[in-house]
Formats: structure tokens, C-alpha cells, sequence
């Protein structure tokens, strides 16, 4: 049974957690402008409060004050519950994460996660796969060209990626010996000759790649866009979608890409690990580095994802098709492979 | 007749370390951070404004002369000139020892002025200059009609800067006529021939015509 004092935890967790998500991901759009603006050697949004800061509020507030139009010949229910359908997911994946060292209290063990699932890595596949639910109910819905060839692009794209990102975290999952979440990141705390920690980057690099590059293609962002192409497919997924849907839309994608990012470091970098933490001891000070630390390592994952969409291209259609199944797939499957015999043999 | 073809070398395979993509993908990434870390070119309007160099057509002005008195002797040269015919000129005589005629009634319509400049080049009398001010704010057409009163009052506010000027008189050698058989020396020289009612406006013309 759960303790009291983690249960304290948890909750009180999960109520910051979620509403910071949210702001965060606000934030995030906001972020998004400006590093975009940033490498096209201009300022971004700078005008609405300081700095620009208050410009995704400004960006709120349009979006409730806007008109909400459902098409007429639109599956009205459907409509309605794609958004949701997206929302959901995304605010529940972050459930099974880690943020903190986990310490005790009073002799009790407080972890500093949500919840306490000994499947965590299954759980968040899963859930993460049901995040297509919602872009290709929204694309149906909408009774329309553009959502059609966004919605079907889109599900072919996402279901492809999801077997080259399980096969990458089953190489991980093999190193950690478990799939809850603080098993792994309690496997990465351990030191190669003392000083290099064991992160999973390091053990096992290809699986990152190809888990980096999985989530990209999962969350639906340049370079495997394809959902939303702005320059072929107008909107895409919620071309017919308004105001406070669209806005549903475009804030899941965003948790979404948070979450990821914070998946990305607590498989492949240790979480809120980092090198030195024995040193300050299971102390507050060390418990609240550690929860510094995982929030700048998610933060840099996050820049990633706008670095690298503003710098490539979309890549074509049927070559990302092609990566997926060709390329990912077969190099996943032999990385398992390497890795289960390196642990059979070796370890 | 055979097109004209050029023959491209490509090597017909990629090499190894092209095929992954890797090393291209992290020569992209550097080259958006080098953006990201270096500078803005925006010009943030309202707080900076660009600083215009001394030919930028703005709003026109009156000139007056060493006693105050208007330079311009309404011998509607500039309103012929005008391509949008903005300016309306009506003279009255005048009983002063160099002039007979000055300006009753000048007007240049802003909102039809074209800001080209002709008018400038044209008037004799180095009497209509064109400064860099471009902001003008009006709630009604009427308001954008600048009358002589308005012209001159420019002129007081910006005696004392760089401005747009036509001929310029004093040391200058101006050309009447076309010197034909003569070879040029530069392009200074075909714009002297091509051009004789117009002074060279080089960096030492300035110079010298700048009082």
C-alpha cells in the first residue's frame, strides 16, 4: 500500500505538474517564435509585455474571443471529441515520470513521481499510441480534402515510428532489467570506473538515435510534419478546426513534445541524475538539484526540437515511409539483437 | 544545331558517411546556430528609424533667402515639371529689385505628390528642396494640401539640414549646350554631357556646393 506521505506527494505533484505543463507549454510557443525568429536573424514577437513574454497569453485570449465554426457536413461528435481525444493523452504521459531524487522523510521513501507503475515504459507506449486516435478522428471528422490526406498521412506515419521507438526503449529496457521508469533511471545512476555515469546514451548511442528520431516523427514535427504541412495541406489535421479546438490542438502537440523530451532524458541521460549527486548526499539541496537538473536537461531536448525544425526540410513523403520500415526498423531489430547478446555474454 | 551542354562530374554513389546523413544534419544544425547566436537585423521601428542619406525625397519646403524673403519667383517651372500635377501655383507682382513675381497662392497636394523629385530638378530659382521627413499624419485630405504658409514654416524647421536640392548655382560649371565629338573621360563625363542642366553631385561636388 501506498504510504501517506507519498501519497501527499503525489497528488500535490500531480496538480503542479499538470497545470505547469500547461503553462509551460504556452511558454513553449511562445519560445518557439522567438528561437525561430532567433536563426532567421530576427527578433521574434517583442511588443506584448515584457520582452514579448505575455504573448501567448495575448495568443490565449484571442483564441477564446474567436469564432468557433464546425463545418456543416462534419461528423459533429466525432468533431467535438477528436481534441479531447489528443489532450488526454498527452497530459496523462507525464504521469509516469520521475522529476526528482528520491528521498526520505520522516523514514518514509517519497519518490517524486505521480504515480508508481512497475510497467511505466508500457504504459506511456501505449498511451502515446493512442494519441493517433485523436489526429485521425479530428481528419475524418472534418469531412474535408486537406484533413483527409493530412489525417491518413499522419496515422501511417505516427503507427510506422511507434515500432522503431518501442524497439529502441526494448534495448533500454533490456540494460535496466525493468520497465518502471525509476528502475532505469536507478540503473543510470551507477559509474563506469567511478567517474562516467552509466547513462543509456552512452551504453547504447544508436538506441538514442533512433528514439530521438522516433519521437520526432511521433509528435508529428518538422522534418516528419506531414499531419500538418503547412505549405501542402493548408492546416492538415485541424485545417477546419477554430479557436478554442484548434488551440486544444496546437497546446496538445506541445505537452506533447515536452513529454517527450523528458522521456528522451530520463531513457537515454539519466533523468535527474548527474554526476556528483552522491556527493551532496539524499539531502533537500540535492533533491532540488536534481529536479533543477532534469528540468535543463528537458529544457535543451525542447530547444532541440526547435533547432532542428527550423533548420531542415520536410522530408517526402514516401522516403519517410521508406526510413521507417527500411531503415529504422531493421537497425532497432539488430541493436535488440547486439545488445541482448552483449548482456547474455558479457555481463 | 546541337545544344550547348555542360558536363557535371557527380560521383555515382554517395560515400558512407553521406548516406547516413549524420555529418550533414549536425553541418546544418551549426549553421542555424551560428544564426541564433549572431545578430538581428530588424530595425525595431518606432524606437530606431533609419537614418536616410541627404537625396531622400521627403516633404517639400520653400526656401528663403539671406533676408527672409521667398526664393521662389512662381514661374511655375516645377508644376509643368510635376507628373502627378500636385502643384498649383498662382502669381502676384511684386515691386522688389530682383524679382517681379513671388508666389499668391502654392500648393503641392501631398496625397497626390509622387515624391519623385522632377519638381526639384526642375525650378531654377533653387527655390524647392525636398528634406527627409516622410511622416506625415493627416485625419482629412483638405489637410494634405500644403499651402505657402505651411512650405515656408518647413523650411524654418529644417533650415539647417541636408536636403534634396536641385541645380546648384554659385561655383558649380553649368552646361548649356552638348558638347557632341567630345569623348568622355569617365562616367563623370558622359553624365556631364548627357545631363548639362544638372550638377554633378559627386563626393567633392558636395563638398564644394555645400554652404
Amino acid at each position: 500500500m501506498i504510504s501517506t506521505p507519498q501519497l501527499i506527494v503525489s497528488l500535490v505533484l500531480g496538480l503542479v505538474m499538470l497545470l505547469a505543463m500547461l503553462a509551460i507549454a504556452g511558454l513553449y510557443t511562445f519560445y518557439e517564435r522567438k528561437v525561430a525568429a532567433w536563426m532567421q536573424n530576427r527578433y521574434g514577437p517583442n511588443r506584448v509585455g515584457p520582452k514579448g513574454y505575455f504573448q501567448f497569453m495575448a495568443d490565449g485570449i484571442k483564441f477564446f474571443m474567436k469564432e468557433d465554426v464546425i463545418p456543416a457536413y462534419a461528423n459533429k461528435p466525432v468533431f467535438l471529441l477528436a481534441p479531447v481525444m489528443i489532450m488526454v493523452p498527452a497530459l496523462l504521459l507525464f504521469t509516469a515520470v520521475p522529476i526528482g531524487m528520491p528521498f526520505t522523510w520522516n523514514g518514509f521513501e517519497i519518490n517524486l513521481k505521480i504515480t508508481n507503475l512497475d510497467i511505466g515504459i508500457l504504459f506511456i507506449l501505449a498511451v502515446a499510441g493512442m494519441g493517433v486516435y485523436g489526429v485521425v478522428l479530428g481528419a475524418w471528422a472534418s469531412n474535408s480534402k486537406y484533413p483527409l490526406f493530412g489525417g491518413l498521412r499522419a496515422s501511417a506515419q505516427m503507427i510506422s515510428y511507434e515500432l522503431a521507438m518501442g524497439l529502441s526503449i526494448v534495448a533500454v529496457v533490456l540494460i535496466a532489467g525493468g520497465l518502471s521508469l525509476t528502475t532505469i533511471i536507478g540503473q543510470q545512476t551507477e559509474y563506469w570506473f567511478g567517474i562516467i555515469p552509466k547513462w543509456n546514451v552512452l551504453a547504447n548511442p544508436l538506441a538514442f538515435l533512433i528514439f530521438l528520431i522516433a519521437t520526432y516523427a511521433e509528435t508529428n514535427r518538422l522534418p516528419f510534419d506531414f499531419a500538418e504541412a503547412e505549405q501542402e495541406l493548408v492546416g492538415g489535421y485541424h485545417t477546419e478546426y477554430s479557436s478554442m479546438k484548434f488551440a486544444v490542438f496546437m497546446l496538445s502537440e506541445y505537452v506533447n513534445m515536452i513529454t517527450m523530451s523528458m522521456l528522451v532524458v530520463v531513457l537515454f541521460f539519466g533523468g535527474w541524475h548527474f554526476p556528483g549527486i552522491e556527493l551532496i548526499g539524499p539531502t533537500w539541496l540535492a533533491v532540488l538539484a536534481s529536479i533543477a537538473v532534469f528540468g535543463v536537461k528537458t529544457a535543451f531536448f525542447m530547444f532541440l526540437y526547435i533547432w532542428v525544425r527550423w533548420t531542415f526540410p520536410r522530408m517526402r513523403y514516401d522516403l519517410l515511409m521508406r526510413l521507417s520500415w527500411k531503415v529504422l526498423l531493421p537497425v532497432a531489430l539488430a541493436n535488440v539483437l547486439v545488445t541482448a547478446l552483449w548482456l547474455a555474454f558479457i555481463q | 544545331m546541337a545544344a550547348r551542354t555542360v558536363k557535371v562530374n557527380r560521383p555515382k554513389k554517395l560515400s558512407w558517411s553521406e548516406r547516413i546523413y549524420l555529418p550533414a544534419i549536425l553541418q546544418g544544425l551549426r549553421l542555424t546556430w551560428r544564426h541564433i547566436v549572431g545578430e538581428r537585423v530588424t530595425l525595431q521601428y518606432p524606437d530606431e528609424e533609419k537614418a536616410f542619406p541627404r537625396s531622400f525625397r521627403g516633404v517639400h519646403r520653400l526656401n528663403k533667402d539671406e533676408n527672409g524673403r521667398i526664393k521662389c519667383v512662381a514661374c511655375e517651372m516645377c508644376a509643368a515639371a510635376c507628373p502627378a500635377h500636385c502643384i498649383t501655383i498662382k502669381a502676384q507682382e511684386v515691386d522688389w529689385e530682383d524679382r517681379d513675381k513671388v508666389p499668391k497662392i502654392f500648393e503641392i497636394d501631398e496625397l497626390k505628390c509622387i515624391f519623385c523629385g522632377y519638381c526639384v530638378e526642375a525650378c531654377p530659382e533653387d527655390a524647392i528642396h525636398m528634406t527627409s521627413h516622410y511622416r506625415l499624419i493627416s485625419r482629412t485630405r483638405e489637410d494634405m494640401v500644403f499651402g505657402l504658409d505651411k512650405l515656408l514654416a518647413i523650411y524654418d524647421e529644417t533650415k539647417d539640414e541636408p536636403t534634396l536640392r536641385g541645380v546648384d548655382f554659385g561655383d558649380q560649371r553649368v552646361l548649356t549646350k552638348r558638347e557632341h565629338g567630345v569623348p568622355a573621360n569617365g562616367p563623370s563625363d558622359v553624365q556631364r554631357m548627357a545631363y548639362p542642366a544638372v550638377g554633378i553631385v559627386t563626393k567633392k561636388a558636395v563638398e564644394k556646393t555645400s554652404h
